[in-house]
C-alpha cells in the first residue's frame, strides 16, 4: 500500500504513509516489514528590486545589481530655453520597488556646473514635487530641500507596484559674464570764435548680448544613487 | 499479537496427532480433533503521523519577533532567515517491532547561489537529536534510539547578506527539494548490534 499526496506546489507537508507488508506465514512463522515516511518541502521566490529614473512621461533608465546609480542628463536643449525664456523647469520621475524585508532609499546629487557653462550662471535647484505639473518655472523652491528620499520602508512588502516620486530641476537665468549694458557719454565745452562759450554733450548705450552658445552647452548630470536596507 | 497468532497456529498442529506405529501384528491409527476458532494475526504498527501543519516563520535578524509566513507567497531578500517546523509523532506497537529513524533530503533540491539550507531533529522536550545538518546529507539514529513520542523537524533556510538582489521580472527560486523522515523496521538483532 502506498499513499502519497501533495497539498500544494510550494508548501507541501506531505504525509506519506506507505506500508509494505510481506507476510509469509507458515504455521506460525511470519515476517513483516514496515516503514513509514513523512516529508517536507518548500519553494521560495526571490523578492524584486527596481529603481528607475527619467524625465516625467518618458521611458526610465533602471539601475541594476551592479550599478546602483542612475544618471539623468540635461544640457543644450535646456540651456537654449534658459537663454530664450530666462528660466527652465524639468520634471523628473523616480520609480522605486523593493519587495520583501528590505526597504529602498536614494540620494540625489546635483550636477557640478563648469565655470563656462550657461547653467553655471543660473540659479538652480532640485527639489521634490507632488506631481510633474507642479514643476514649473514659477514654482516656489524650498529653502533647503532635502536631497534624500526613502520611498520604500523596510517593512515586509509583497507589492509589485512601484512607488513613484517626482523631482523638479529649476533654473533661473542669471547675468552672464559677457552680457550687459554698455553706455557712454561725452560732453564738450569750447569758446566760440565770438568769445562765447559753447558746449555740447551726447550719450549712447548698447545692450551687449552673450556670445555663449547653448548648442555647445555640455551635458550636466544629476545622479540618483540608491540602496536597499533592513 | 504475533504471539497469540503463533499460539493458535501451533494449537492446530498440536491438536492433530498422527501416530503411526508399526508392529508386526498391529496397526493403529489415532485421530483427535478439536475445532477452535482460528486466531487472528495482527501485525504490529509503526506510525509516523504529522502533528499539526508545517509552520513557517520569517526569523530574519531585523525582526523584533518571528512572523508566520506562507512560503509560496513569501518574497525572500538577502539576509533573510526562514525556518520551517513540523511536529510528528512516532508510535511503535508490537512485539519485537523496533524502528530506526532516518532524516534525509532528496537530491532534487535547486538552491541558487547564496542560499543554504540546514535541518535538525529534536525531541518534543527540546533535546536535539541532530543539528545543522546540511541539505543533501542524511542522519540515521541508532535503531530504537529515538523511541516513541513527539519530535520536531526544523528546517532553516538562510539567504546570505551579500547575495545578489533580484532585479529581473523572473525571480530565482529556491527549491529545497524534499526532506524526509523515515521509520524503518529493524530486527532485534540489528538493535543489539547497533546497525
Amino acid at each position: 500500500m502506498s499513499v502519497r499526496s501533495r497539498s500544494s506546489r510550494h508548501l507541501a507537508l506531505v504525509a506519506v504513509i506507505s506500508a509494505a507488508l510481506v507476510t509469509a506465514a507458515t504455521l506460525g512463522a511470519s515476517t513483516a516489514r514496515w516503514n513509514d515516511e513523512l516529508t517536507m518541502s518548500a519553494v521560495l521566490n526571490d523578492a524584486r528590486v527596481e529603481f528607475g529614473v527619467g524625465r516625467a512621461g518618458e521611458p526610465l533608465q533602471y539601475g541594476s545589481a551592479t550599478d546602483r546609480s542612475v544618471e539623468l542628463t540635461f544640457g543644450a536643449e535646456e540651456a537654449q530655453v534658459l537663454l530664450d525664456e530666462g528660466a527652465v523647469a524639468v520634471p523628473i520621475e523616480v520609480s522605486s520597488l523593493s519587495q520583501g524585508n528590505r526597504g529602498l532609499r536614494y540620494l540625489v546629487t546635483p550636477p557640478t556646473y563648469g565655470g563656462s557653462t550657461i547653467f553655471a550662471y543660473a540659479t538652480t535647484a532640485i527639489f521634490p514635487v507632488a506631481s510633474p505639473q507642479e514643476c514649473t518655472v514659477g514654482a516656489s523652491v524650498p529653502a533647503e530641500p532635502s536631497l534624500a528620499a526613502t520611498p520604500v520602508p523596510a517593512t515586509y512588502s509583497a507589492s509589485a507596484v512601484p512607488t513613484v516620486e517626482y523631482w523638479c530641476l529649476s533654473a533661473v537665468a542669471g547675468p552672464l559674464p559677457d552680457e550687459g549694458l554698455y553706455s557712454s557719454a561725452a560732453e564738450g565745452t569750447a569758446t566760440a570764435a565770438g568769445g562765447g562759450q559753447v558746449s555740447a554733450s551726447t550719450s549712447w548705450y548698447a545692450n551687449v548680448t552673450t556670445a555663449m552658445d547653448p548648442e555647445v552647452e555640455p551635458d550636466h548630470v544629476i545622479s540618483f544613487t540608491f540602496e536597499t536596507f533592513r | 499479537m504475533r504471539r497469540t497468532a503463533a499460539a493458535a497456529a501451533l494449537g492446530g498442529v498440536l491438536a492433530a496427532g498422527v501416530l503411526g506405529a508399526a508392529t508386526a501384528s498391529t496397526t493403529a491409527s489415532w485421530l483427535d480433533r478439536d475445532d477452535r476458532t482460528a486466531g487472528t494475526i495482527v501485525a504490529g504498527t509503526l506510525n509516523l503521523e504529522p502533528d499539526g501543519p508545517t509552520m513557517w516563520f520569517d526569523t530574519s535578524p531585523n525582526l523584533a519577533q518571528s512572523v508566520a509566513i506562507e512560503p509560496s507567497t513569501f518574497l525572500a531578500t538577502p539576509g533573510d532567515v526562514i525556518r520551517g517546523g513540523q511536529y510528528f509523532v512516532q508510535t511503535t506497537q508490537g512485539d519485537n517491532l523496533r524502528s530506526q529513524m532516518t532524516v534525509s533530503s532528496s537530491g532534487e533540491s535547486d538552491l541558487p547561489p547564496g542560499v543554504s539550507v540546514t535541518y535538525g531533529l529534536s525531541r518534543d522536550d527540546g533535546v536535539p537529536l541532530a543539528q545543522d545538518v546540511p541539505l543533501g546529507q542524511s542522519v540515521t539514529l541508532p535503531p530504537g534510539g529515538a523511541g516513541d513520542g513527539r519530535f520536531l523537524v526544523d528546517l532553516r533556510i538562510e539567504y546570505a547578506n551579500d547575495r545578489t538582489e533580484n532585479f529581473t521580472s523572473e525571480p530565482s527560486v529556491a527549491d529545497i527539494g524534499t526532506v524526509e523522515v523515515a521509520l524503518t523496521q529493524v530486527r532485534p538483532g540489528a538493535m543489539e548490534g547497533g546497525a
